[in-house]
């Protein structure tokens, strides 16, 4: 079971690029990329309140549980 | 003077240096010293070719303490880049531990013929164990790094 980020969609529903959605949220394009490709081990709530903020979403838009058989702690 | 970080690694590795300089020194004298060692010990009274093993004992032991003040100073160089919790330092402290543990087992060997050799094997293991517990502890701070860093 895992947390998958699902950032694409809601980009391209309000048509913002990463790099301009990473400068929004305060971080840098390298750690955006990690949440975008599910490389990402936490999120802080600073930065899910950002992203909410900035994609003017619900953290539930943008985060989705899926049971993949794979744990998430090692 | 104000005390720091690098200057203290700095005086490990002058320590380390010495550490080399004294092993060296044995092993150019170490002829000298099982000489001394047969003729002056109890312990080796009536065994055959005692010089012999003593020497071989003393030099491979000396080889394996080698390596250790090499990767030693691999560590402490690694340090002085900040290079701390990677997997390079952990591999170095695991070839440590290996190298205490040739060590002690060579040391429990010569005990057979030199019963004081008993008392380095246990300071070998001993120094063995607790390296082995400093590389376990760099691997638990590897994979909290690692956790960190990908905390977005």
């Amino acid at each position: 079971m895992s947390i998958r980020v699902n950032l694409d969609m809601m980009m391209v529903k309000r048509k913002v690029s990463a790099g301009d959605l990473a400068e929004r949220v305060g971080i840098t394009p390298a750690n955006l990329s990690i949440l975008k490709n599910n490389k990402a081990k936490a999120v802080r709530f600073t930065t899910l309140a950002a992203l909410c903020r900035a994609l003017q979403c619900q953290p539930g838009d943008i985060l989705e549980y899926t049971d993949d058989g794979k744990d998430g702690e090692e | 003077m104000i005390w720091n970080r690098k200057k203290s690694i700095l005086v490990t590795q002058i320590l380390v240096g010495l550490l080399a300089a004294a092993l060296l020194t044995m092993d150019i004298f170490g002829w000298k010293l099982c000489g001394y060692i047969v003729k002056k010990s109890l312990f080796l009274e009536g065994t055959d070719n005692a010089f012999l093993l003593l020497m071989m004992t003393l030099y491979s032991c000396s080889a394996f303490t080698a390596l250790i003040l090499v990767r030693m100073m691999q560590l402490l160089v690694n340090l002085r880049r900040d290079r701390v919790f990677v997997r390079k330092n952990v591999k170095l402290l695991k070839r440590i531990s290996r190298s205490f543990l040739v060590i002690t087992v060579i040391c429990v060997c010569s005990a057979g013929y030199f019963i004081p050799s008993v008392a380095v094997a246990a300071a070998a293991a001993f120094l063995g164990a607790v390296v082995q517990v400093v590389k376990n502890v760099f691997e638990s701070a590897i994979a909290m790094k690692d956790e960190l860093d990908l905390t977005v």
